[in-house]
């Protein structure tokens, strides 16, 4: 036997020596989603509640199987040590995609309540977290007629995989954890609310500041947020020429950003294009009028823009990240810049460029 | 290059990240350059010669063997950091039951095999896992950058801190991504470039690479987890990975594959590390053979195999990453230690 073979053989017995540790998935139960909500009778404590899927055999058959675990506990690592007790499979939270906060425990310090989901090495940074209304329990409990796997519609929702829609605002655990610690942004979340379907809808957002100031947009305000965010492009607009007459414009393509200038006495500049094409109107469109069309729909877009932006700014809420972008551009140890900023925010005065263009009234004139 | 993801480079970079990282990499950059360029054309100027072989033939006997043997020490600290930083990642993410003695084990067999191959060998095994690897790297590297969720006002702020005086422990770490060049020692012996000297182009391209890559995994991970926020995490390429959402990739999570990806190309850099430190310390050793194998480089594979798995153990996290720091401090000195030696040599060469 030569040399290599000797070695081969080695090497090969040494690496069947590895075979421990690792479960068969039949032994697992796998978490899909999660919940945190206040404990009932106890001060500070949390209610956990784990969303199990349980595998069947049959694909073909619609398989809604899911077990419910509940635990309260002063800590987040008991409850789940102690629910460990209470299923027979190992608990598997890699597959854990949808972290649903109930909204009592938004007024928490929310940096604290997530420290267990980055610290623990198999919860995946792309989940979504989301807040749960009325709380996270009811959430997780409900289940759309539309969906085939244990709570694969609440995924759905989110990063565009399924619907796509300017409501849902999708935050990713790594980001809500960022806007958490960043100094000089705040971090927002999508609100779940049951609907009268036996559904879900998500069309609300909800803002989180470090001093612990909850914010909820509503459904307009979400939408404009989403817009002036990401230049998301997906949404419709209604715009009023009159009393009684509209026409609705869906969008083609979106381009928000904002410029900073004077720093000392800050105007935050956003400029937003976008193209569009009719979708409903109440009226037939006369081409010589488009001009006027188009700068109706400026108005509109900028009107509810500066609502918002404004509204942020009376609430002292910043989830654009305007103190983020101060401390890039301006010098000096990063907690001067964050106290300036502090100051300078209230101050701020905005402005608004729009300039739209309407492409088409759609197939009829 | 791609270890220094593993060997705690951009961990070292990203606590300076408010003292002059961006600096330090141009500054790294430019000494590693330089380096590269004059100790490369003096190692060409003698063909088919090793390093140490080149050292003990011309340099008075006691510094050879003295110089020779730091010179090893270094390579075999590079193949130290690497692995332990790796048990300890593979115990962390992998699976946390295993035990780092077995994890070690399991390493440690496929690099003293490696370890001990003919030299060009070694590098059949590099250009295959290198091969299989870097464009899955390079994709992951290109697609984290292509993210909506990744906040460039976050790396804006790097680049307000950038230019400030760097410390001597973050110019290191940068230099350390180009230590590649100094394996050359060994394959020169190997390898014939039949050039009397490099084209300088080569030289750039190497440091553009090289400063492309540092700023990627300094700034990248900055990105995802904030400028805040990335200063608790202990691996923050790993947890970078993690936040990569790769949608109609093989698996959602990335991490997984970056995992797979980066156990070979770690498994390979200590192993070509190891491989360069046993060549080196060679010479020096006496060259008892026992049925026709020699004795000495198994028995110093041995030696470093106990001594990686058994100082996991001793050793905890903070203090590798201190020691590291300290490495990475030296590697600086030795750079110029030695291309003066070196062209010691040379001139002693020239005059008899």
């Amino acid at each position: 036997m030569g040399k290599g073979r000797k070695v081969f053989y080695v090497l090969f017995c040494l690496l069947l020596l590895s075979s421990c540790g690792f479960k068969d998935i039949d032994k697992r139960a796998f978490v899909v989603s999660m919940g945190i909500d206040e404990a009932s009778n106890m001060e500070d404590g949390y209610e956990i509640i784990l969303k199990v899927a349980i595998p069947e055999a049959e694909s073909r058959k619609e398989s809604e199987k899911y077990i419910l675990l509940t635990e309260e506990s002063q800590t987040i690592g008991e409850a789940v040590n102690i629910m460990k007790g209470r299923i027979s499979n190992e608990l598997d939270f890699g597959h854990m995609k949808m972290i649903v906060l109930g909204s009592d425990i938004m007024k928490r310090d929310l940096s604290k309540v997530m420290d267990w989901f980055t610290r623990r090495r198999d919860i995946q940074q792309i989940a979504y977290v989301g807040v749960g209304k009325p709380d996270a329990k009811t959430i997780l409990d409900v289940t759309p007629k539309i969906e085939r796997l244990p709570s694969n519609s609440l995924f759905l929702f989110f990063g565009e995989t399924g619907t796509e829609s300017a409501y849902v605002t999708t935050s990713y655990l790594f980001n809500f954890r960022r806007d958490l610690k960043e100094r000089g942004i705040d971090a927002y979340l999508p609100v779940i609310e049951p609907n009268d379907t036996g559904g879900l809808s998500i069309a609300k957002l909800m803002i989180s500041s470090k001093e612990k100031i909850l914010l909820e947009l509503n459904e307009e305000e979400t939408k404009m947020f989403n817009i002036l965010n990401k230049g998301y492009d997906k949404f419709n607009m209604v715009v009023e020429t009159d009393e009684t007459n509209y026409f609705v414009l869906t969008m083609d393509q979106v381009d928000s950003s904002y410029t900073f200038m004077n720093r000392d006495q800050p105007v935050i500049t956003f400029t937003i294009n976008f193209s569009s094409l009719v979708e409903e109107s109440t009226f037939e469109f006369n081409k010589s009028k488009m001009e006027k069309y188009k700068k109706l729909a400026e108005e509109t877009v900028q009107k509810s823009a500066k609502q918002l932006l404004l509204k942020l700014q009376e609430n002292n809420l910043d989830p654009f990240g305007f103190g983020v972008h101060y401390r890039s551009i301006q010098k000096g140890s990063e907690e001067e810049k964050i106290k300036q900023w502090d100051a300078l925010y209230p101050n701020v005065s905005f402005k608004i460029d729009v300039k739209a263009t309407i492409k088409g009234t759609g197939v009829v004139e | 290059m791609l270890a220094n993801v593993v060997a705690l480079v951009p961990r070292i970079m990203i606590d300076a990240r408010n003292n002059g990282a961006i600096l330090s990499i141009f500054i790294g950059a430019l000494l590693s350059s330089l380096f590269f360029y004059f100790y490369m054309n003096i190692l060409l100027k003698f063909p088919k010669k090793t390093h140490a072989e080149i050292v003990k033939e011309y340099i008075p006997k006691w510094i050879a063997v003295l110089y020779i043997m730091i010179i090893s020490l270094i390579f075999f600290i590079s193949s130290w950091l690497i692995l332990v930083v790796f048990i300890d990642i593979t115990k962390r993410f992998v699976n946390p039951d295993l035990s780092p003695f077995v994890i070690g084990i399991i390493f440690l067999s496929v690099i003293c095999f490696g370890a001990l191959l003919k030299s060009e060998k070694t590098l059949y095994a590099l250009e295959i896992i290198l091969l299989f690897c870097i464009p899955f790297i390079g994709a992951i590297f290109l697609k984290s950058t292509i993210n909506q969720h990744i906040s460039w006002d976050a790396i804006k702020i790097v680049f307000r801190h950038g230019f400030e005086l760097p410390k001597l422990e973050t110019i290191g770490a940068t230099t350390y991504s180009f230590l590649g060049f100094y394996y050359y020692s060994i394959y020169n012996k190997v390898i014939d470039l039949k050039k009397k000297k490099i084209p300088i182009l080569l030289v750039f391209i190497v440091a553009a690479v090289g400063i492309v890559n540092l700023l990627t995994s300094l700034l990248v991970p900055i990105g995802y987890h904030g400028f805040d926020g990335i200063e608790e995490y202990v691996y923050p390429w790993f947890s970078t990975a993690d936040a990569i959402r790769m949608e109609l990739g093989f698996i959602e999570r990335v991490l997984f594959i970056f995992l797979l990806l980066y156990v070979g190309v770690s498994i390979i850099s200590a192993t070509i590390s190891s491989h360069v430190g046993i060549e080196t310390i060679r010479y020096i050793l006496p060259q008892t053979k026992w049925r026709n194998v020699s004795i000495f480089p198994i028995f110093i594979m041995i030696v470093f195999s106990l001594f990686t798995t058994i100082s996991y153990f001793f050793i905890s996290q903070e203090q590798v990453f201190e020691l590291a720091k300290i490495y990475f401090t030296f590697l600086l000195p030795m750079g110029v230690i030695s291309i003066v030696v070196l062209v010691w040599a040379d001139r002693r060469k020239k005059h008899g």
